[in-house]
């Protein structure tokens, strides 16, 4: 059973331990009324975003959105993309596309898998989750990141969607899936949310929608994403890889690279340090420089 | 820009601990790594640099772990990179994340370099003493635990999503060259009155390595492609890397033509600085390279 959040309120939804379940976020049903990044706020306790004056409310500027991106404290994140000719005083052509951006809790997750110090897990739901009284803050799940989700939060370790992993454990929906007035969010078991995201496809396909397209649903990127998405364009205009990677594709060749590197320092070692042993004369006069 | 670049990617923060962390770590394994190829490659000439590897590269470690240690969100679960947090006292390691390698690497490289020291502190009475086998394996074992020390900082950038870091495989070269060049470079500077063999084979082991660092520094911008461009070349990052090779040059010629510095002395010393200043820049450019000059 999917839960799309237009049930009652905290109402109980139909899903397993031991089975995946997942988000899939309809972009083209998504009004930006951020919703989500509220409920997920108020259930997480999370504190607001401040200026760098550590009182104020910042502004961005350049944009309705004021949160900008995810962080250590913003799990979810509605992005703007306003599509508009500045040419175009009467913005005929110019179109929004809104996304509620959430961390991807990707099979293959890049985070878990550099992270030293096991603080990231897997857990029963197939969901990707920070113990915060493990991490030691060494930051490195930032950079490994694929899509740039993780930030440090006000306790100096890493922050991210927990998936509303308490939620989970008492048969609830996450607060952002259960607060979505549009079902932009739809939460449930992975797999009867692909097969909804597949006939979702279709249906706009036939529409005549044909920028329509699945990010993250196949196990071709990472395993498949257990947060995956409906877009109308190309993901790096919603600010998405176009083939996010896990960090791992690069320890052959580091490693291999290494390692030629340390027998050429070796060689090179053994070359300027043995080479005098065959010199007598040089032996003879050991005169300090 | 390559299909796996993110364009939102977020900056680490890893900042000026990081840097000097990458850097005094890179000089330690370097130190250890000379001192015992000297110890296992030289002869008795060489013996007083040994001794004075083995007097540095424990402090050393030491320091360049606190570095480490003060940039951790939570200082006080540094453990937690090298204990199972909930299973004392099971180690953890994780093969493919290089931080957790690297963790390892210290704490082995860390006890070896401690017995070093400890030996050297009783004038190598029961472990690098003459004909002491001993000694030898824990040459071997240090010197791999030192190339590796240097190495593994730029596997452990270049195994990221962090653009220029994960665009190129050849961080891990680059450092590991610029790691043993700079503590051969410190031995070469606090050693002044070692046996002028011994100065001439450390300092001709540093020309090598020098023209291997700045070989692989050509190759890792060219590598960069696209990415060269818009975060190094159009940025104030750029002048960092101006300075890695210019000091590179600099202290090859003044290597090649000693006399340029006023004789073999004092072109050992200037050049030994100059190999030191580059290779704290060299991180600091690579680290900015993402994050900005500023960290």
């Amino acid at each position: 059973m999917l839960s799309t959040g237009t049930g009652t309120p905290s109402s109980p939804v139909t899903y397993e331990r031991g089975r995946a379940v997942g988000f899939f976020t309809d972009t083209t049903l998504c009004i930006g009324c951020k919703a989500c990044e509220v409920a997920c706020k108020e259930w997480n306790q999370l504190p607001a975003e401040l200026g760098t004056n550590g009182q104020t409310l910042p502004m961005s500027g350049m944009s309705y959105d004021n949160t900008v991106k995810l962080s250590g404290t913003t799990f979810r994140h509605v992005r703007f993309v306003e599509q508009f000719d500045l040419n175009d005083p009467d913005r005929v052509g110019g179109r929004w596309l809104m996304m509620s951006d959430v961390c991807k809790h990707c099979v293959q997750a890049g985070c878990l898998e550099v992270c030293p110090t096991g603080a990231i897990t897997r857990t029963e739901f197939d969901t990707v989750y920070i113990q915060q009284d493990v991490c030691n803050g060494c930051r490195y799940c930032i950079a490994g990141c694929p899509f740039g989700v993780i930030e440090m939060n006000e306790k100096n370790v890493a922050g991210k969607c927990t998936f509303c992993y308490d939620r989970l454990e008492a048969g609830l929906t996450p607060a952002c899936a259960q607060a979505c007035p549009t079902a932009s969010i739809q939460f449930g078991p992975i797999d009867q949310l692909q097969q909804h995201a597949d006939q979702r496809l279709a249906q706009l396909q036939s529409m005549g929608r044909q920028q329509a397209r699945l990010y993250g649903r196949d196990e071709a990127m990472l395993g498949g994403l257990n947060a995956f998405f409906l877009l109308e364009d190309s993901p790096t205009v919603y600010g998405l890889p176009e083939a996010p990677k896990l960090p791992s594709r690069n320890l052959a060749a580091s490693g291999g690279l290494g390692l030629l590197a340390a027998v050429l320092a070796g060689v090179a070692g053994i070359l300027a340090f043995r080479k005098r042993r065959m010199d007598p004369a040089a032996e003879a006069n050991p005169d300090a420089t | 820009m390559p299909p796996d670049f993110n364009p939102n990617f977020q900056s680490p923060h890893w900042a000026w601990w990081i840097v000097l962390y990458f850097f005094v770590g890179g000089l330690t394994g370097g130190v250890y790594f000379a001192a015992a190829w000297l110890d296992l490659f030289g002869d008795e000439g060489d013996r007083p640099v040994v001794h004075l590897g083995h007097l540095l590269a424990f402090p050393m470690i030491i320091v360049s772990a606190l570095f480490l240690i003060v940039d951790l969100g939570q200082p006080q679960r540094f453990l937690n990179m090298i204990f199972q947090s909930e299973r004392l006292p099971l180690p953890i390691l994780k093969p493919y994340s290089p931080m957790s390698l690297g963790s390892g690497i210290l704490f082995i490289f860390g006890l070896v370099a401690f017995l070093s020291f400890v030996d050297a502190l009783l004038h190598e009475r029961f472990l690098h003493g003459i004909g002491n086998p001993l000694g030898k394996i824990a040459s071997v074992i240090g010197a791999v635990g030192g190339l590796a020390l240097a190495g593994y900082t730029g596997a452990l950038l270049n195994a990221t999503n962090e653009p220029v870091w994960s665009n190129s495989p050849w961080i891990s070269a680059l450092f590991l060259f610029s790691g043993i060049s700079t503590g051969i470079a410190l031995l070469l500077l606090v050693g002044r009155r070692v046996p002028r063999t011994t100065a001439e084979k450390l300092s001709e082991a540093d020309t090598y390595l020098v023209i291997l660092e700045l070989i692989t520094l050509v190759v890792f911008l060219f590598t960069l492609g696209t990415l060269a461009a818009r975060f190094i070349l159009g940025t104030p990052v750029a002048i960092l890397f101006l300075v890695v090779i210019v000091v590179g040059l600099l202290a090859l010629l003044l290597h090649w033509r000693p006399r340029l510095a006023g004789g073999a002395a004092m072109a050992s010393t200037v050049a030994s600085v100059l190999v030191l200043v580059g290779g704290f820049v060299l991180r600091w450019a690579v680290l900015a390279a993402p994050q900005g000059i500023g960290l």
